[in-house]
């Protein structure tokens, strides 16, 4: 049985985080808007982040609902990827790191020392900038993570997952003739997809994507982009994106970072057309000096 | 808002676009004020070669509307506008629509200074003119306030705009009253009044579009739609709000 972050609440350096807390946080004052999300799949809590001695992320709360695209938004270095990177532990890889506060999945603190992060990062998923298949075949790439998490118990079963999943990630009509073959020889637009799909194997709740359509072309990007808007229908989806076309287009609210605070969160249609602070309309108007 | 709308994007080509989708339409409201005067004057001074200049001129307006469209079509396709740029984008585009049409009534006020001289061969009387200048007074005062407040995007000249909507209802509402008895007196000057109660409805529904454009620049500036909202209330509400 799953518990609420309010009960899970653990002690940091910013102290224990306790059901007042997250009550408190409603009317955050650094961040206009809500930062809430009725049917909240990841809890976020004053989340900040450093490197060393410079904070990346200052006091940073936000949901990631279910069946929800959230997209995240700013200027380089405004501490947008790094959070996306807390939400399933990939700063743990980055030396001198620190992250404090608290990230609860499904009332499950993911900064519990006790916590495997391997099955953490496969509930939560991500997918990155750059398509990064394994150097095996289309096959073994969806095959591999099944496999090693123990998802299937004979061949026919992961046979019907690869399918499944390459489905899933609109990819499958077009490599189930070559499925042998190296997913590296696909192209980007497939290779990117060939990420989801072995993002998905793994029955993730959340997926991750840290400017995924970055290197492809617009019609890549549009397959993308389609598969985002039918992936939303079972998993909840935070996405770090530069082209703010995009996060209008894909996601229903949206997060605005400046220098490591969260600025604004809004629905994606309030944001794009009436954004509340003046640091996110000169964004998002293209007047950011 | 005090600052220029149109300004401070890191792409200065932009801020040039925006800029001169605005003066076109800026450019098209001074036409259709031009126009209404030139309508107006003829029809108090009984000049049909006047009045005939105007429903020539007309044409004008149109490639204005044309213009500005083409404008603001090209800027929607190359710079996807967002926020404040897409509120000012779309409140040009219906400004564009109402100037429009301020101009065709200015055409009805000098079709019928044409009706009334050379078909009926009948001035009207002072008595009557005296409320084609007043309303003219009150509309001409508000399209120029509106066009204003939509260059400078400022809310307290567009409560003005609304302010004077009020005041251009009544003053018409007296002169229907006045024309109904005017013609009470003497029915062979139906026809004659006929065309009187058109200009004035011409002149009323200038004010009209004018608050329309008005109602934009709060779009503009606030992102809120206060169509359809009762005016009264919207200005005690926005300047309560200003004055806390």
């Amino acid at each position: 049985m799953s518990t609420t972050a309010a009960e899970v609440g653990r002690a940091t350096p910013t102290g224990a985080i306790t059901a007042a807390d997250l009550e408190k946080d409603r009317s955050f004052k650094g961040t206009i808007g809500d930062i809430t999300s009725p049917n909240a799949r990841m809890v976020c809590r004053d989340v900040n982040v450093y490197y060393g001695d410079k904070q990346a992320i200052k006091r940073v709360s936000l949901d990631i609902g279910k069946n929800e695209v959230v997209s995240m938004i700013g200027p380089s270095g405004c501490g947008k990827s790094t959070f996306l990177r807390c939400l399933n532990r990939m700063n743990d890889t980055i030396p001198g790191c620190r992250v404090t506060g608290l990230i609860a999945l499904d009332g499950v603190d993911v900064y519990d020392k006790k916590l495997d992060v391997v099955p953490l990062r496969a509930q939560v998923g991500m997918v990155f900038q750059k398509p990064n298949p394994f150097p095996k075949s289309i096959y073994e790439n969806v095959a591999y993570g099944p496999r090693i998490h123990g998802l299937t118990n004979n061949k026919t079963e992961l046979d019907e997952l690869v399918e499944t999943s390459l489905r899933k990630a609109g990819l499958w009509e077009e490599v189930k003739d070559r499925l042998d073959q190296p997913g590296t020889g696909l192209s980007g637009g497939q290779q990117q997809r060939l990420c989801i799909a072995r993002t998905i194997a793994v029955s993730p709740e959340v997926i991750l994507m840290d400017e995924p359509c970055s290197a492809l072309d617009p019609i890549a990007t549009a397959k993308i982009e389609e598969l985002i808007d039918e992936l939303r229908e079972n998993y909840s989806i935070a996405i770090v994106t530069h082209s703010m076309q995009q996060a209008a287009r894909v996601s229903q609210r949206t997060a605005y970072f400046h220098l490591g605070d969260l600025v604004e969160v809004g629905e994606t249609d309030q944001i794009f057309t009436n954004p509340q602070h003046k640091l996110t309309e000169d964004y998002i108007t293209g007047r950011f000096g | 808002m005090s600052d220029d709308v149109t300004r401070g994007h890191t792409v200065r080509r932009y801020d040039e676009e925006l800029g001169k989708v605005r003066g076109l339409v800026l450019e098209m409201g001074e036409y259709a004020l031009e126009q209404l005067g030139s309508a107006v004057q003829a029809l108090i001074t009984g000049d049909a070669t006047l009045a005939r200049r105007v429903v020539d001129k007309e044409r004008r307006l149109d490639l204005f509307e044309l213009d500005t469209d083409e404008a603001i079509f090209n800027l929607i396709a190359k710079r996807q506008p967002a926020a404040v740029d897409l509120r000012l984008i779309i409140a040009l585009s219906k400004a564009t629509g109402d100037l429009e049409r301020s101009g065709d009534k200015a055409n009805q006020i000098a079709w019928c200074t044409i009706r009334l001289l050379e078909r009926e061969g009948q001035q009207p009387p002072a008595k009557l003119l005296h409320h084609v200048r007043s309303l003219h007074g009150m509309s001409s005062t508000m399209l120029e306030r509106a066009l204003e407040a939509l260059s400078k995007t400022d809310v307290d000249l567009a409560l003005d705009v609304f302010e004077g909507g009020k005041r251009l209802d009544e003053e018409f509402d007296a002169a229907l009253r006045h024309l109904m008895t005017f013609v009470m007196e003497d029915v062979t000057l139906v026809g004659l009044v006929l065309d009187m109660v058109f200009a004035l409805r011409a002149l009323e529904r200038v004010g009209d579009h004018a608050g329309n454009i008005a109602e934009q620049v709060i779009f503009v500036a606030q992102g809120r739609d206060v169509r359809y909202q009762n005016k009264e209330i919207l200005i005690e509400a926005l300047r309560r709000r200003k004055a806390s």
